[in-house]
């Protein structure tokens, strides 16, 4: 009776996955089910624990230093502090002059939020699993919600179950970004290349595109807002038909990650781009 | 009982691997100690067990892993149900057996999720072949050392009971 029951109960789960997944593939919008929800919320304070106990481990072996070490390292910031405010006092000035001309050509910019920090729990960014769980404090994050450091874009939140998110990786292989070159402003989709890194999809031959340039957000997917950097273009090949085959260099190194920021949502829609900018489809019309 | 012991297995399989990720960031590429725990569950050879171990430890793996949700679900199920139907009918309590037992569940496994993987994605992405002939290895050599474990512990438990309950029949 009882493996009567098991055999039952395995052709009913798999059957139940199986179209579970079926309708993931094609609508997002059934990523992050409350089975999935309810996973990471069990799953979430144990990631946590073993989070904590690390730092906590760590921080012991880091909090034994020497005066001159930390004399040293004192000195080192002071000088950083010292280029930071100059650059600070640059972006003012350039931030100043971008908003009065934008006042002038009637150019209203998305909303930029308040960030807020979350603590990385758990990151996998070698295996194929390509995934970072973080413990937000206070309110809940928000799916699609877009994740970043200093250096540049993470990811997007893809399951939020408070106090825990899941995040899906700009490295992850289904994960795709609208980007464009910043110095050409060409645009294109950087997506996961399967081993870690980034590649530039769509970008026509006839756009030029060199070894070293900057690789940023467009804004043109409504989830990341434009201009966080992606990472820099490490090589560019031939390709196969109608687009350049590049490579990117993430800006962002997942193996250093203890912490992370979360952008408020965009709050109105973004700006189409301009006719010129526009990216051919893969059969290479407009 | 087993139930409790089930659930205390998987978390401390969750958090090893939180902790193997830490300290060596492609540990996740060639370990995988919830499907250890899922193949010592389905040893016992209840198919019912098996089943659900498989399924919620399967549900666990993709709350970790990124990509669809339910993928290692689906394999583990299949893992755990079939590990437990040929231990409830071959002898597999023996280290030759289990090894080769942890062996194949492992490339079982990922034989499934490769072939879900193909099915299910326009541009699958395919793992090496050198990182999971090393996790076949690894499972098997894991699983034969914690199985060895096991037994000796239950050995011991067992001579422990005996000698108490003679003690207890002397006094």
């Amino acid at each position: 009776m009882r493996d009567r029951l098991a055999h039952w109960l395995v052709v009913l789960l798999l059957l139940g996955q199986l179209a579970g997944l079926a309708i993931q593939v094609p609508d997002e919008a059934w990523r992050g089910s409350l089975l999935e929800q309810a996973t990471l919320r069990a799953v979430g304070p144990v990631l946590h624990g073993v989070a904590t106990v690390t730092a906590t481990i760590a921080g012991v072996g880091s909090s034994v230093r020497t005066v001159s070490s930390l004399e040293r390292e004192n000195a080192a910031l002071k000088v950083r502090v010292e280029l930071l405010e100059q650059r600070l006092l640059k972006l003012q000035g350039v931030a100043g002059e971008a908003e009065r001309l934008a006042r002038a050509v009637g150019y209203e910019s998305p909303a930029g939020g308040p960030l807020r920090v979350a603590d990385v729990v758990y990151v996998d960014h070698v295996s194929w699993l390509r995934t970072l769980v973080l413990w937000v404090d206070g309110h809940a994050a928000i799916r699609d919600q877009a994740v970043v450091v200093p250096e540049g874009l993470v990811g997007r939140v893809v399951t939020s179950a408070p106090p825990y998110a899941k995040v899906q990786l700009v490295t992850d292989r289904a994960a795709a970004v609208g980007a464009m070159i910043e110095r050409t402003r060409r645009q294109g989709i950087v997506r996961g290349s399967g081993d870690g890194g980034l590649e530039l999809a769509f970008l026509p031959k006839q756009a030029p595109v060199a070894v070293g340039d900057r690789v940023v957000t467009s804004g043109v997917d409504g989830v990341y807002p434009r201009g966080i950097p992606i990472g820099v273009v490490r090589t560019v090949g031939p390709g196969d038909g109608l687009f350049h085959d590049i490579e990117i260099a993430p800006a962002v190194d997942f193996g250093t990650l203890d912490h992370v920021y979360l952008l408020a949502p965009l709050a109105t829609p973004p700006t189409p781009p301009p006719a010129e900018f526009a990216t051919p489809a893969p059969d290479g019309s407009h | 009982m087993a139930f409790l012991k089930y659930l205390v297995a998987l978390i401390a399989a969750v958090a090893v691997e939180a902790v193997a990720t830490r300290l060596a960031p492609g540990a996740p590429r060639v370990l995988d100690l919830v499907l250890l725990v899922v193949v010592f569950n389905a040893l016992e050879g209840d198919p019912l067990g098996g089943t659900l171990g498989g399924f919620a430890a399967g549900l666990v793996h993709d709350t970790m892993a990124g990509g669809l949700f339910g993928l290692h679900g689906f394999a583990n199920t299949v893992v755990g149900y079939l590990v437990s139907v040929v231990a409830q009918r071959f002898m597999v309590q023996q280290p030759l057996p289990a090894v080769l037992v942890f062996a194949i569940a492992a490339a079982l496994q990922e034989a499934i999720l490769t072939t879900l993987a193909l099915v299910l994605f326009a541009e699958p992405e395919i793992q090496p072949l050198v990182p999971l002939l090393l996790k076949v290895a690894i499972s098997a050599v894991l699983g034969l050392s914690l199985f060895l474990l096991r037994r000796r512990f239950r050995r011991q438990q067992e001579r422990w009971r005996s000698s108490r309950g003679s003690r207890l029949r002397l006094s």
